[in-house]
């Protein structure tokens, strides 16, 4: 009777399991098959292989809309956000977590403040901010935002990976003469290297997915639009035109860079969400 | 900015409590305010029941099978939400979305449908992507707590005896409370904020008929398509101060005493 009843619920346990990877799994499929047919043959038989193979998808895709130069444009404002983000928050988790300063506990908790405030309940005063400063509809308005707001949780979590260094090392350095800027970017920075990648991936995945911002900062101006809002307007307009097969191609650009990226920072992507789910 | 009336780019007029007034006497707030707590509750207690179910079931398998569903299932959450509106649109589409031809197939074609055009279906369409996206979430959340729990516990209770539901109930729930607690917390600001706001922008349009507005995409409509800053900025004031309230209520039902391992 138990070990029926053991089978029972291992049976239920793998139909679930088996069910739920092909929800999961099965959408991806569907994009990356449909991205090879030609409109006709989407509308005609959505479970099928194509007939013919449509590579021209792709280049179709590359340049509709601009998807091409969005492409390059939101490489740059991720890798270039990213690394001001990192060599900023390191700074200030640094000394944050390691100079001995009555005003430490005070900008801890100024910085921090800065994770309170969701997006939207801001974007209005921002969005006029930055239309004043003459910045809005640029992309270095945009990556600006996009640093102040990534500040306060890379450094909250620089801070404890700082914190768990031993400070033995620091004052033998000290004592033998080096530097406190040779301290930082030669002894610290590469010991607290799994909390910057961590922070990296972190900020990677969240500003080349960003929609939000870049929607109200970037004004809709011609030629200055990343990735996501092109995809975006795309899909707004292509309902009333043909080309699906290019539109799934263009969705299979978007989202490959971060399964690689997935495929070689697999642990850093689930530990930056579990981190990341404080702050939501 | 909430006390002008200000069109952005012309100087402002402070008119007091007014914009929080209207915002009062606005039924198009109010039912997306409706709408945003109903998806908040369904997506929510969906999300983080399945969340919890999948990382228990995972949990008994051994190495090479956890490793691969942790893999697999964590795919969802790669995707920008702009993304997940299009792939699901696409799944939803009357002719060629997945939804209905499956329907045509099995003989069902009598039930296929717009479901993202039809007011009686629009909110629970929107759910179901939804949970696809925030099931793998919780999963790395809860299965990050589980790791924290010492083996000998389950090991004691074995030897004791204890039912499958048993350990969960006073095992395993009590020590992962806290990362229950951070995931509704989270839920609350994510479904509140902008985690809502491309899916139903690009799916929905907050249509039909605003059936499916919520307040960030009023937030948006009023400030950036109609040109109201002031009231969108009341609005956005109001969604903090729900925000806290639904926060307060939620630790207040959640409070227990922590436990110690």
């Amino acid at each position: 009777m138990e070990r029926i009843k053991k089978m029972l619920l291992g049976g239920i346990r793998w139909t679930v399991l088996g069910l739920m990877t092909v929800v999961t799994v099965y959408p991806f499929i569907w994009i990356l098959i449909s991205s090879f047919k030609s409109s006709r043959e989407i509308f005609i038989d959505s479970w099928g292989l194509p007939a013919k193979w449509e590579f021209s998808n792709y280049a179709a895709a590359w340049t509709l809309g601009g998807l091409g130069s969005a492409f390059l444009a939101s490489v740059v404002i991720t890798i270039l956000s990213t690394a001001l983000i990192l060599i900023l928050s390191a700074m200030i988790a640094y000394v944050i977590a390691r100079v001995p300063s009555r005003f430490n506990q005070a900008l801890y908790y100024f910085v921090m403040a800065g994770m309170l405030f969701p997006v939207f309940m801001v974007i209005t005063p921002l969005y006029l901010t930055v239309y004043n400063l003459s910045l809005a509809g640029s992309f270095l308005g945009l990556g600006l935002v996009y640093v102040a707001f990534s500040i306060p949780f890379s450094t909250f979590v620089l801070v404890g990976f700082f914190k768990t260094m031993p400070s033995e090392l620091e004052e033998a350095a000290l004592v033998d003469g080096c530097s406190m800027q040779r301290v930082f970017w030669q002894i610290m920075l590469p010991l607290v290297k799994p909390g910057l990648t961590l922070v990296a991936v972190f900020n990677i995945r969240s500003l080349w997915n960003e929609y939000e911002l870049a929607l109200v900062l970037l004004a809709q101006k011609d030629g200055v639009r990343t990735l996501p809002i092109t995809l975006a307007n795309l899909f707004a307009t292509q309902t009333y035109r043909a080309n699906w097969g290019a539109m799934f191609a263009g969705i299979v650009i978007v989202v490959l860079p971060l399964f690689f990226m997935y495929a070689v920072f697999q642990e850093n992507f689930k530990a930056a969400l579990t981190e990341g789910a404080v702050k939501g | 900015m909430g006390f002008f009336q200000w069109s952005g780019f012309d100087s402002a007029v402070f008119i007091g409590w007014d914009n929080y007034r209207s915002l009062v006497n606005d039924p198009v707030f109010w039912r997306s305010l409706w709408n945003n707590l109903f998806l908040m509750g369904v997506i929510g207690f969906f999300s983080t029941t399945l969340g919890l179910y999948f990382t228990l079931a995972i949990n008994k398998l051994n190495t090479g099978a956890r490793k691969f569903f942790d893999t697999i299932f964590f795919l969802p959450q790669l995707v920008s939400l702009v993304v997940l509106a299009m792939i699901w649109s696409f799944i939803y589409n009357p002719t060629f979305g997945l939804v209905n031809s499956f329907l045509r197939i099995v003989g069902l074609q009598h039930r296929a449908r717009a479901w993202l055009g039809d007011p009686q279906t629009v909110l629970w369409a929107l759910v179901i992507p939804m949970i696809w996206y925030y099931v793998p979430f919780y999963l790395v959340l809860y299965t990050a707590g589980l790791r924290n729990i010492p083996v000998t516990y389950f090991e004691a209770a074995d030897l004791d005896g204890a039912s499958g539901w048993k350990r969960l109930i006073y095992i395993t729930l009590p020590l992962l409370w806290e990362h229950v607690k951070i995931s509704v917390l989270n839920m609350l600001i994510s479904l509140l904020g902008r985690g809502l706001f491309a899916p139903i922008r690009l799916m929905t349009g907050g249509g039909p008929d605003n059936q499916s507005e919520i307040v960030v995409t009023y937030l948006y409509r009023q400030a950036f398509v109609i040109g109201r800053y002031g009231y969108a900025t009341a609005i956005g004031v109001a969604m903090f101060l729900i925000l806290l309230v639904l926060i307060a209520i939620t630790l207040r039902i959640m409070r227990r005493e922590a436990v110690q391992y």
